[in-house]
């Protein structure tokens, strides 16, 4: 079966036929464009990853877990202050306060109103209207009971519709499901003689020595250093616990709004702020793929329109591959919104992606026509002309661009999975329209005779500048075989070098780093991470299989959980860890008036003493007297603890090394009855890591296995395969040295780079021996052969280069840094794997001829210079 | 001013005369009921032992045996919490003296027997849980009725075969900071058995954490005179679903027994049972 020969018949009998059906394809796919949704997730796992399972389990079985926004509060002397503390009051009574409802809500309600009894009608309209306050809840409860009554006077579809509206307010005006600060936050102490569990204070402090006494009360806490208070009393911290779930991103984004708003706007201070976390991580990574998207799109558009124009210098040329890739991006995009897959934040560049590797086909199927008719051919046979050059070349390219891209889909990470297979389904509409559309195309455009007329008048010449570039890259090679021996030493020596660089590559997912750094974000979570206890969290969860009832109140369990905890502190990373025994340690002090030789555990060395019921009835005593942070630590029948443990990193690396010592010191000193587990958002990061890693090692084998099949499919030689392979081998490895060197690391963004360089790498090893081989095979002697090659597909290889280059400098207009860097090294790859392939593969093509062969008898040198 | 003793003085008979037609004539008002609730006998003293059982959101069951003994002096009460089990917190004690003068601070002591000694404790918010239970100490100790505002929702209702008055409670604009304080409660449904004034069912609107709370009595039995639920179940909600619930099952209830004053010294508590 000829394929060529059928896309031959379609196009040149159906032109219009064949361009509508694209078209019409186009324009569906184009209905689906607005329902494209953007997911700004910097989870890079699916919700069904154990590490993400994990985390939901854990936010079942302890309060406090889920993820919060924290908002620190840096004064220049002392939060101690009258205003200082007075704001904190109304920022943690505004935060609890925060609702999603909007008008929108509100008309609703008053719509579904009208349809009421009047009594139950005015209720509800008053509560459509009223402002949404702490004891709103309850009078939308309130109008559910009445529901109740009134029902057999409602129509049923009311009632379900209001029930279901009210609901859904109740869900909305609880997106908060609590506030931790100064204000709102028990403290344990002796005040007037008395054991204490209370609010550190109710009213502000009337003068400077209750503000003093204040101070003292809060510092010599240290369960309230690095989580309350920082940086001796000039930082305080509010965090804000959300009741969203993850996959929840606009209400989050919204949340993350109003808060920015109220602390800027509606209760401003003098105090600076920050505001960072997980939440507010996603929030504003929205905001920025949103702004990006549509500055990338346009870049990119017109990056590749200037490549265009450069290239042909005609309108035409400029719109034939511009519209392939084009509607190209319109179809891959229509497939996804139709699939309901939104863009995530690699995805968003899928523009950048398709049109700088979707163009080459255009480029040189326009290319190639153009020089056909520049020979003289007329509209039909130089389309002919073209396809039957052309096809094979094109397919082969595709599908090993697209192969590639979808050995990056082989991976856990959602983003990198979606990124490779639509990459990889854009390379195959690309592939199609090129062959389909662009031929059918140039049939139907009216074609001016000057070219015919030209190419009557003299033989077809190329321009001076074409001349002079065809010469320098024959020069180049010819200078290459001339030092072949040196280039091969030295492409060794580079390849040893950038080895060594790559070995020192880093493994590192850092979502704060997505973010330049004069961001809001970035310059938040740093602050957070120096001068407060830190942005991330990770929880720390011990089992007990053991017989006994509550082990967790057991003397010996709680010793190893005491060291547990000392060693936690003590890591680098740790800002601070909480648990139980700090708690337990706490109530001990205080009931011994805070004499500092009982500000420890209470455990004694002799297990039957009647000291160790001390900590039963110093946790009964703590719950008699309304503390309520116990649940956060253990369940209720004490045979699991956790220990919440804030980051001052938000590293994966940084935070994968810290887990790495904690399971080390686990394995070490628990006892065979106690287990380690690790959840929370960063262990999801830590998790991420290893993901991106296990993504890289098979998406690399598997690219390099297709390209393997496909290379000895095309060449049917050992030899050809392995030479194609070294321009491959060599760029990845300079790719990796530079990020090794540079101390770039390996993150979601770089992942994607090495299969770009054998998707697009392997075209250039593909082009050029295959014509240099088609050309032996025709008789040619080596010289020649290499000549010729150099001048068509060396030309080329070039020419692809630089437009895939320059396509993916969009990227460096991004304001999301991976994107940026990932532009970069696109960009500097692209340059890398042409120039070895124009060097290194003539090179190392010599050394495989046999020392017999009439070829390398006569040295090329010599032939070159005779001709 | 005698005249304004006597203009109190008549006003309060005549608004006696006037309750009490209205008692007899047109049934009683919400707050009337509310008043009689509040009133009913509790005896002068009181000495039981409860069983209580603790259920979390995963139907995990923690128990707590624990000795009552509560001593009425008019409008003050004094009480004694001894508990029995379990074996790792037996003898821990606590005393409060609840003083009808709002103006005095309660007083109350805690006993750790693995401390060895007595310490004050304040007394903390009523609002709080009452051993780590769904109740409150408000739930346990009552509530000041002059704070609320009490209407009727339905005057009849048959609640398991039960007729009842069916009140709705709201703090009272001027009292509503401290109701909340003492109570953490927006509003209150209850439901009051007719025959003998006792209150067996009650919803309660909880300010913190946005919950709602479902009391049931059970087992209502007459010991020497005085209506007495044996069972106690406290259901916390949080958006419709249970978060966490108590069960109190009260046994050996005696009223009205000789309880010697000194009872409630810090040493009886270090005495123990």
């Amino acid at each position: 079966m000829d394929i060529s020969r059928i896309i031959r018949w379609v196009v040149i009998k159906f032109p219009g036929t064949t361009l509508v059906t694209l078209l019409l394809l186009s324009v569906l796919a184009a209905t689906q464009l607005p329902y494209l949704e953007t997911d700004p997730s910097p989870m890079l796992l699916a919700p069904d990853h154990e590490s993400r399972v994990a985390i939901r389990k854990l936010r079942q079985t302890y309060t406090g877990a889920n993820s919060g926004i924290i908002v620190m509060l840096a004064a220049k002397d002392t939060i101690f202050k009258r205003d200082t503390l007075a704001r904190i009051k109304e920022l943690t009574r505004a935060f609890e306060n925060l609702n999603l409802i909007t008008q929108k809500d509100r008309d609703h309600l008053i719509s579904l109103s009208r349809g009421c009894p009047a009594d139950l009608g005015r209720q509800i309209a008053k509560l459509a209207n009223a402002p949404i306050e702490s004891d709103t809840w309850m009078h939308i409860d309130e109008v559910k009971q009445t529901l109740e009554f009134f029902a057999e006077d409602t129509p049923t579809g009311t009632i379900k519709n209001l029930t279901a509206t009210l609901d859904l307010w109740l869900e909305k005006i609880s997106p908060i499901k609590k506030v931790s600060s100064l204000s709102s936050t028990d403290n344990i102490l002796v005040r007037n003689d008395r054991l204490e569990v209370g609010p550190i204070y109710e009213s502000i402090p009337p003068g400077p020595d209750a503000l003093t006494k204040l101070e003292e009360e809060v510092t010599s806490n240290d369960m309230f250093q690095n989580i309350l208070i920082s940086n001796t009393s000039k930082n305080t911290s509010i965090n804000i616990e959300l009741n969203l779930s993850e996959e929840n991103i606009k209400d989050r984004y919204l949340i993350y709004k109003k808060v920015q708003e109220i602390v800027e706007n509606k209760i401003p201070g003098s105090e600076n702020h920050y505001i960072a976390g997980l939440p507010a991580v996603t929030a504003a990574l929205g905001k920025v793929m949103e702004d990006d998207s549509k500055k990338l799109f346009a870049i990119v558009i017109f990056l590749v329109m200037t490549c265009l124009l450069i290239t042909f210098r005609m309108l035409k040329g400029l719109l034939v591959p511009l519209s392939v890739v084009l509607l190209s991006l319109v179809v891959t995009l229509g497939v996804k919104a139709f699939l309901g897959i939104p863009l995530n934040i690699i995805t968003i560049s899928l523009p950048v992606f398709i049109l700088s590797i979707g163009v080459a086909d255009g480029i040189h199927m326009f290319s190639e026509y153009r020089d056909c008719l520049l020979r003289g051919l007329g509209k039909k046979e130089a389309v002919e002309e073209t396809l039957d050059h052309l096809t094979m070349p094109v397919i082969m390219t595709s599908l090993t661009t697209g192969a590639a891209f979808y050995a990056i889909s082989i991976t856990k990470i959602v983003q990198l999975k979606y990124c490779g297979l639509f990459v990889c389904l854009g390379a195959m509409v690309a592939m199609v329209f090129s062959l389909f559309f662009i031929p059918a195309l140039l049939m139907l455009l009216p074609e001016k005779n000057h070219h015919k007329q030209r190419a009557k008048q003299k033989k077809p010449s190329l321009s001076y500048i074409e001349k002079t570039y065809s010469q320098f890259l024959v020069g180049i090679t010819r200078k290459a075989l001339e030092n072949c021996v040196v280039i091969a030493s030295l492409a060794g020596i580079i390849f040893l070098v950038f080895l060594f660089g790559a070995s020192k590559v880093k493994v590192d997912n850092n979502s704060v780093n997505f973010f330049m750094e004069n961001s809001d974000i970035y310059i938040s979570s740093h602050a957070l991470n120096s001068q407060g206890a830190g942005s991330s969290r990770i929880n720390f969860l011990i089992s007990a299989d053991s017989q006994e009832t509550e082990p967790f109140k057991r003397p010996e369990n709680l010793r190893v959980i005491k060291d547990f905890m000392a060693f936690l502190n003590n890591q680098p990373q740790v800002g601070k860890a909480m648990g139980m025994t700090e708690l337990i340690r706490r109530i001990h002090f205080v009931l011994n008036d805070e004499d500092p030789l009982f500000n420890r555990m209470p455990i004694s060395q002799n297990e039957d003493s009647p000291s160790n019921h001390l900590i039963s009835q110093l946790l009964l005593l703590y719950e008699n007297g309304g503390g309520d942070a116990l649940s956060d630590y253990v369940n209720p029948d004490y045979t699991r603890l956790n220990l919440p443990v804030v980051l001052t990193t938000n590293s994966s690396l940084e935070t994968k090394a810290l887990t790495d010592r904690v399971r080390g010191f686990a394995n070490q000193r628990f006892p065979d009855h106690l287990s380690l587990e690790i959840s929370g958002s960063a262990s999801i990061e830590a998790a991420t890591t290893s993901e991106i890693v296990k993504g890289q090692i098979t998406g690399l084998t598997v690219s390099i296995l297709v390209v393997l099949v496909m290379l000895v499919i095309t060449f049917r030689k050992f030899w050809y395969t392995l030479i194609a392979m070294i321009p491959l081998v060599m760029t990845i490895t300079i790719n990796f040295g530079v990020m090794g060197f540079l101390g770039i690391p390996l993150d979601i963004g770089t992942s994607i780079i090495s299969s770009v360089v054998i998707g697009i790498g392997v075209d250039y090893s593909i082009h050029y021996l295959s014509r240099l081989k088609t050309n032996l095979d025709k008789g040619m002697t080596f010289t020649t052969a290499l000549d010729d090659t150099v001048r068509h597909s060396g030309k080329a290889i070039v020419s692809n280069a630089v437009t895939v280059g320059c396509g993916f400098m969009a990227l460096w207009f991004s304001v999301l840094t991976p994107l940026i860097i990932m532009g970069w090294l696109i960009s500097l790859t692209m340059v890398v794997s042409a120039l070895c392939a124009l060097v290194l593969l003539p090179v190392f093509f010599y050394f495989t001829l046999p020392k017999t062969s009439p070829q390398k008898i006569s040295t090329p040198l010599k032939r070159l210079e005779q001709e | 001013m005698k005249f304004n003793r006597y203009i109190i003085i008549f006003g309060f008979i005549f608004s006696s005369l006037f309750l009490a037609a209205s008692l007899s004539f047109a049934g009683p008002s919400a707050p009337g009921v509310m008043e009689k609730v509040d009133d009913r006998e509790t005896g002068e003293t009181m000495t039981s032992d409860t069983l209580m059982v603790l259920i979390s959101k995963g139907n995990q069951k923690r128990r707590r045996n624990i000795k009552t003994i509560r001593k009425e002096y008019r409008k003050d009460t004094k009480g004694i919490i001894f508990f029995v089990s379990p074996a790792d917190v037996r003898n821990t004690a606590y005393m409060s003296f609840d003083w009808d003068d709002a103006a005095k601070e309660d007083d109350s002591w805690l006993y750790l027997p693995a401390l060895g000694k007595v310490k004050r404790v304040a007394a903390g918010d009523k609002s709080s849980s009452f051993m780590g239970s769904d109740f409150s100490y408000s739930d346990i100790n009552g509530i000041k009725i002059e704070d609320w505002d009490y209407t009727f929702v339905k005057e009849s209702y048959s609640l398991e075969g039960k007729d009842t008055w069916v009140i709705q409670g709201l703090p009272k604009k001027q009292a509503r900071h401290r109701v909340l304080e003492e109570t953490g409660y927006l509003k209150s449904i209850i439901w009051v058995q007719k025959d003998n004034w006792v209150v067996i069912k009650a919803k309660y609107w909880v300010q913190k954490g946005k919950k709602i709370k479902y009391f049931k009595a059970e087992e209502i039995k007459n010991i020497s005179g005085i209506w007495t639920p044996l069972k106690l179940i406290m259901v916390t909600t949080s958006k419709g679903k249970v978060t966490h619930s108590s069960i109190l099952t009260v046994s050996n209830v005696q009223y009205n027994l000789p309880v010697k004053d000194t009872y409630f010294t810090t040493r009886s508590m270090e005495q123990g049972l």
